[in-house]
């Protein structure tokens, strides 16, 4: 246990450093029973608390209230199981997501969902936020692969939710938990779906003169009934941003836009499609497709995507990772009214898009210090979500809602919409001890008359 | 009381069952709304006169469920919501009401080039009502669930409002995922009116092969290869005429069915053979007619099949294993009635799920259908009893009788 002021100002954000809140002590538990414990002491004395894994969520869902307990899962972090005939693992919630697929790579399987942070970020943290990553496209998001989870619930009470096997008995309540923000329960444990490995992967890099070009090519792509693993775009301030940078791609600098392919599959497979993408990406005006020779080229063009986020901090101080999602085939449009709001707020913006499931990443860098441009940050932060909801979209893709994006939710659902979320939450953690103030705005009445909510609607994004 | 559900719907869409009763409960008229809307109001018409409702699509499923606890029912029939489905190919997704049947909502896919993964055994099945049912079908894997298809759901609840949950894209992370809780919830926390649901490209090719096994110990091991090998989308083991038959089915491109095949060998056989596996989960469906066997179906790991089929096998005299799907560890049973409850405790204390799909009106008055109680029981109830206070929706037929 720790509350030293360090401490506290240590885990006073997550990756969403504009909110902030300043904790009462930060609590490490190595165990399930030390987790419910913790949990049965502050319902005792009606203390709220939240779980962390690394604290790379980019929503503002494991920012503290001020005064609750941190209860910070990174020392349960061991693979309790791993069963390579039913192809399932079960881990604790501090595990780090990428060592899982690589205690599992000599067995021929991997866990699919590879968030961007995936070398720090943690199993716990992702089925809170049901994170997703570029592979999504073809093996989804967090919650198909996870089967069961270990809970403990909001009055400290342990349980498991779904099953080892997959099978639902009763409402789907593991469904319900992941991505609920660690506002249902804090996870101890789960069973995972491992995947083979495929047997053949093949990434393909193509640069294009304009982003529609490049966005049609993705269309294409998919309207040929292709399943890319991966379908990723950025966009030419990207570019720049990376070859700029320690994670410099090889990515040609006159092109407005790259679009990374991978394919995987049975070898005579990829090889039809590998022909196939290549042949629709140059029918839309491509300016060159390369396909990686080698591992070492396949990874050098990742390189540049998975850093690019890091390559934005040369940019400026401070970087906003923005999520939403809209239908693909407007992307085109919508992107290119996301680059006129950043104009004509003065803000620097640039785009990194899982282009195949309508994902994008708006990137805007700034300085907090300036606090004319945290502002007008701010503004284009809510002008995005305009854009994107009023093309058919949501809120978010892959970083869930959390604080950033929570008084926001009216632009997608209406009271009557958001009362059954209201009702599940209720059932899991009617004292609403459990990372309050999350995700779901309050009805205004109980803002007003429950003073934990009074504090989080002062919180300003 | 009919006549106040005639003000809503009007008096040409009130009318008396087909079937007096469903589980011997007697179903007093049938309401047939003819919009969302309508259902809203039919649900807030029934919380406020507290009138307990049983959601219906195609039917094909009614028999699955516990006894309702209520005295009598009105069978709310979702049937006439089935406009024509809009199909979007270029994102991927189709939007269709309730009602639809998925045979059509498929063609008009197919017509497009787009395909859906949805179970579709069971004759008449619409879209609301297979997902508020949760099926499995032969081609039924752990990538291939019904839920993993869903964007997203239009629903009405009991307070009589209609909501939305999930959105139109493919990708989404926006709030708690009432999608995945609505679905297989058996219409006990809402009724759903529209669904919105991912398409996936059609196959190049589809391929049915088969092997034949004297043991169901013979062909499991194959069946264990083939979800090793990755290939299959599906795959059945049929027992039929003393012989076990091991069918599973492939899809890509002719190049990579021959490799497949070239790594798993077996005789192609006729699409007909598939659709036997259906037949059999069909069965499981249809409605209690008189004295026969009951059906049990009883899940766990891939690797509990062969002794899930063995536990039933050793029932002999009074249970037969009929059909496995290995590589999502399901057995289907055929079960004579009286040796029903001490065979679902004894697999249930083994720690499988079950349900007993058909069994005789009589025998679900003193058996859950679904065993014992899971440990979470009391946070499904708390679930129920925030979403359907007046406890209007199907009670009693869910999991744990809620």
């Amino acid at each position: 246990m720790l509350d030293t002021p360090s401490a506290r100002f240590a885990y006073q954000a997550d990756g969403l450093t504009l909110v902030t809140g300043s904790p009462l002590a930060v609590a490490f538990p190595t165990t399930t029973d030390g987790v419910a414990g913790l949990v049965r002491a502050c319902c005792a004395i009606g203390l709220p608390f939240l779980a962390r894994g690394a604290g790379t969520g980019l929503s503002g869902g494991a920012t503290p209230i001020d005064g609750c307990l941190v209860i910070e899962c990174s020392r349960m972090n061991r693979i309790l199981e791993i069963d390579p005939v039913n192809r399932t693992a079960t881990v604790q919630p501090g595990l780090v997501n990428a060592q899982l697929s690589r205690q599992v790579v000599a067995l021929g399987l991997h866990y699919a969902p590879d968030p961007s942070s995936q070398s720090a970020c943690t199993i716990g943290g992702n089925i809170a936020e049901n994170s997703g990553g570029p592979h999504t496209l073809k093996y989804g998001t967090t919650s198909p692969h996870v089967l069961s989870i270990e809970v403990v619930l909001p009055d400290g009470s342990i349980c498991t939710l779904g099953r080892r096997d997959g099978h639902s008995v009763g409402y789907d309540l593991r469904g319900a938990f992941v991505g609920s923000e660690g506002t249902l329960g804090i996870a101890t444990a789960a069973t995972l779906r491992l995947v083979p490995l495929p047997e053949t992967v093949c990434t393909l890099l193509a640069p294009f003169g304009d982003l529609v070009s490049a966005c049609e090519a993705v269309s294409a792509i998919i309207a040929a009934g292709i399943v890319p693993a991966a379908l990723e775009l950025l966009d030419d301030r990207t570019i720049d941003a990376v070859e700029a940078s320690v994670y410099a791609a090889g990515y040609p600098r006159n092109a407005r836009a790259v679009l990374l392919v991978e394919l995987d599959g049975l070898p005579v497979g990829v090889a039809h499609e590998r022909a196939r993408v290549e042949a629709l990406c140059s029918a839309r005006g491509a300016l060159d497709v390369r396909v990686a020779r080698d591992e070492a080229e396949r990874l050098a063009f990742w390189r540049g995507r998975k850093g690019a986020f890091g390559a934005m901090g040369r940019l400026a101080p401070d970087l906003y990772v923005h999520d939403a999602v809209v239908p693909r085939t407007r992307l085109p449009d919508v992107v290119a009214r996301i680059n006129a709001a950043a104009e004509r707020h003065g803000v620097r913006l640039a785009n990194i898009l899982h282009a195949g499931d309508g994902n994008l990443h708006p990137n805007i860098s700034f300085d907090r210090r300036d606090a004319g441009e945290l502002e007008r940050v701010r503004q284009i932060g809510a002008e995005i979500l305009e854009i994107c909801i009023a093309a058919g979209g949501v809120l978010s893709g892959e970083h869930g809602i959390g604080l950033e994006k929570r008084d926001y939710m009216g632009l997608l659902f209406s009271e009557a919409d958001l009362a059954p979320m209201r009702w599940l939450h209720d059932a899991f953690d009617p004292d609403d001890l459990c990372n309050p103030g999350k995700m779901i705005p309050q009805p205004r009445a109980c803002t007003e008359s429950n003073p934990r909510h009074r504090e989080y609607a002062a919180v300003e994004f | 009381m009919g006549s106040a559900f005639e003000a809503v719907v009007g008096a040409a869409h009130v009318c008396a069952p087909a079937r007096p009763d469903l589980d011997g409960v007697p179903i007093a008229e049938v309401v047939r709304p003819g919009n969302a809307g309508e259902v809203a109001a039919c649900l807030a018409l029934a919380a406020d006169a507290g009138i307990a409702l049983v959601p219906s699509g195609g039917g094909s499923k009614r028999g699955w469920g516990n006894r309702s606890c209520a005295d009598s029912l009105v069978q709310l029939d979702l049937g006439r919501l089935s406009s024509p489905p809009a199909v979007d190919p270029d994102e991927g997704i189709a939007t269709a009401a309730a009602g639809l049947p998925l045979e059509v909502l498929e063609a008009r896919a197919r017509e497009l080039g787009k395909t859906t993964w949805l179970p579709s055994v069971h004759r008449g099945a619409t879209l609301g009502g297979s997902v508020a049912a949760d099926p499995l079908g032969p081609e039924l894997s752990l990538d291939r669930r019904l839920r993993n298809e869903l964007l997203g759901l239009e629903v009405a609840l009991p307070n009589g409002t209609l909501t939305r949950c999930g959105g139109r894209v493919v990708k989404n992370v926006t709030g708690f995922d009432l999608v995945r809780l609505y679905c297989g919830s058996l219409g006990t926390l809402g009724v759903i009116t529209e669904v919105t649901l991912r398409l996936r490209p059609v196959p190049e090719q589809s391929r049915v092969l088969e092997r034949v096994f004297p043991s169901v110990e013979t062909a499991l091991p194959l069946a264990v290869e083939l979800a090793l090998e990755g290939g299959a989308v599906g795959a059945g083991l049929l027992a039929a005429d003393g012989e076990l038959r091991l069918l599973w089915r492939c899809e890509g491109r002719e190049a990579e069915l021959a490799e497949r095949e070239r790594r798993v060998p077996g005789s192609a056989v006729d699409e007909a053979e598939w659709a036997a596996l259906g037949a059999v989960l069909a069965e499981g469906a249809e409605p209690w007619l008189g004295p026969g066997p009951a059906r049990l179906r009883v899940a766990g790991r891939p690797s509990d099949t062969l002794p899930i089929w063995s536990a039933l096998a050793a029932r002999g005299h009074v249970c037969t294993p009929r059909l496995a799907l290995p590589l999502v560890g399901v057995v289907y049973a055929d079960v004579e009635e009286l040796a029903l409850p001490t065979i679902v405790a004894a697999l249930a204390d083994l720690g499988y799920a079950l349900q007993v799909e058909r069994c005789s009106p009589e025998l679900k008055q003193t058996l859950d259908v679904f065993g014992p109680a899971p440990a979470v029981e009391a946070l499904l109830r708390a679930v129920k009893g925030r979403f359907d206070p007046r406890g209007i929706l199907s009670p009693g037929r869910f999991v744990a009788r809620i």
